[in-house]
């Protein structure tokens, strides 16, 4: 999708399958958003989960947004601290905590006595505050103890840390296009004393001019439709919406395949539930990209991708990503994708 | 002053830092700690505006293990490692990162103190340490470290940075950078 031409075809694709879904799931959708007033729904986006969740599913999934049914959880900075030292100390200041499902270095925070983000442990960098679907998208790319690693839009940092956490004899180096977020990445990596980031206020569409990277986390700017239960999350999205970050999704797909090594893997990760910006765009790259492949993630959950929706063309391998729903694994709405560049 | 981070478009220079500013910090580490070898296994990088300020990095390595060092000419605007320094109108100000640094590869051995639970929960928000709230005290071992001192929790946990201040027989110490700026600083 390298022209105006290519990207109006796609958007053109994503108007079309709406069209199709509204006449499909109108009146049921309309019902939805009666129901439902305080999530400040659009229209298209009812119809949409109608259409990829079916009515039962899609009722659940909303029920659970509803009532913000999703987990609150901390990362433990394993470059300073053990999970079983945090959890004690947070313990003896009240807090109640549990085990990561997922995760072992994870802790679920069923009831903080002050806000977690606020005690002297999260200050002396024992821990931080993430997302408990967020926190797998590291963990899936499984990125090698040592090389380059690249996080295209690494935004305040959250998951460039973990990466150093998890390969802290990496080289990482870090981009965004928003200077005031990489300052706040610059404060939690002095903070947890992840020492091994160096982060560039550059558009991530232009990464390959650093070079090629033995891994590659992509968290894509999206819709942020998997973030419902909160109220910042709670606006209505069009399909026009969509398209556009479909669009801008696409294009940081192709910029990190280019500056992907041959063998190595990028990890397209979004807070989105929509098929369209995951399973539908990275069918887009695949078919436009021949040495690439999808890989399952070495993570221990997650549902498989959806391969049938509306009239759109989404490959079978799609079924490889990964998705969370607020329902089933009591977390934020978050879909995974691996991709291996073959040699 | 722990930091006033300028705008995108001032004008930078990036360079790895030259011998005399790696031998300052070296220096200053040596107030706190029996060596500087932590030095050896990172790069400095220093972010200079004019002769206004410069901001030293410490980053894990070499930096050409993360990016060709002619992007450097590129003037893209650059986080390279740990912010550990500022130094300003002749002044250094060593900043939290570098207590995180000391804590991950060295030991605080000297140059401290280790305050009580109290005078933590005020430290962290901000205030200076009253006399009576200072456990232990090791003095800072040389004149040119102006009266320092990492400032410990009972667990020998860095809380930040402070200096001594002398009234009388008593001893004071004024809060320069504590961990609370974390979220102080609204980033």
């Amino acid at each position: 999708m390298e022209n105006i031409a290519a990207e109006a075809k796609v958007r053109d694709e994503l108007l079309s399958s709406q069209e199709r879904i509204l006449s499909k799931w109108s009146s049921h959708a309309k019902e939805i958003l009666a129901r439902y007033p305080h999530l400040n729904l659009h229209l298209h986006q009812v119809a949409r989960y109608l259409e990829a969740f079916g009515p039962d599913e899609a009722l659940q999934m909303l029920e659970a947004f509803s009532k913000s049914a999703v987990m609150k959880s901390i990362r433990v900075n394993t470059i300073l601290a053990k999970p079983e030292e945090v959890l004690e100390r947070l313990q003896s200041k009240g807090f109640s905590l549990e085990k990561h499902p997922y995760i072992w270095y994870g802790l679920i925070v069923r009831n903080e006595p002050i806000p977690v983000g606020a005690t002297h442990e999260y200050m002396l960098g024992l821990y931080t505050v993430q997302g408990p679907a967020s926190m797998l998208a590291v963990p899936a790319l499984d990125p090698p103890k040592f090389g380059r690693i690249l996080d295209m839009c690494a935004g305040a940092g959250v998951k460039t840390t973990q990466l150093s956490q998890h390969s802290p004899t990496a080289r990482i180096v870090a981009l965004d296009i928003n200077w005031r977020k990489l300052l706040a990445l610059k404060n939690n990596a002095s903070r947890l004393a992840a020492t091994n980031i160096l982060a560039i206020h550059m558009d991530a569409r232009e990464a390959y001019t650093l070079g090629t990277f033995d891994a590659i986390l992509l968290d894509a700017p999206c819709s942020g439709e998997g973030l419902l239960h909160l109220e910042k999350g709670r606006w209505p999205r069009s399909i026009e919406d969509i398209a556009s970050r479909v669009q801008l999704q696409y294009q940081l797909l192709k910029a990190g395949v280019r500056a992907l090594k041959p063998g190595g893997t990028l990890l397209y990760a979004t807070c989105s539930v929509t098929v369209e910006e995951n399973e539908y765009v990275i069918s887009l790259l695949l078919e436009d990209e021949e040495k690439l492949v999808v890989e399952e993630p070495p993570i221990p959950a997650g549902l498989p991708g959806i391969t049938s929706y509306s009239n759109l063309n989404i490959l079978p391998d799609a079924a490889k990503c990964r998705r969370f729903l607020p329902h089933h694994h009591g977390t934020e709405g978050f879909t995974l994708c691996k991709i291996r560049k073959l040699p | 002053m722990q930091d006033k981070e300028a705008t995108v478009t001032t004008v930078r220079a990036v360079s790895i830092c030259s011998r005399r500013i790696a031998s300052l910090i070296c220096k200053l580490t040596l107030c706190h700690a029996d060596d500087c070898k932590w030095l050896d296994s990172y790069t400095l990088v220093c972010i200079s505006r004019g002769e206004e300020r410069t901001d030293v990095y410490a980053l894990k390595g070499r930096l050409e293990e993360y990016i060709d060092p002619r992007i450097l000419s590129y003037n893209y605007p650059l986080i390279p490692g740990v912010h550990v320094a500022i130094i300003a109108a002749g002044q250094v100000a060593l900043l939290l990162g570098l207590l995180q640094i000391l804590r991950l590869e060295s030991k605080i051995t000297k140059g401290y103190a280790v305050i009580n639970r109290q005078a933590e929960k005020l430290f962290l928000y901000g205030r200076d340490v009253l006399p009576g709230s200072i456990v232990e005290l090791s003095p800072p071992p040389y004149s040119e470290c102006v009266d320092r001192v990492a400032v410990l929790s009972l667990e020998r946990e860095p809380l930040g940075w402070g200096r001594l201040i002398r009234r009388g027989n008593r001893i004071y110490i004024q809060n320069l950078v504590d961990a609370g700026w974390y979220l102080r600083s609204g980033v």
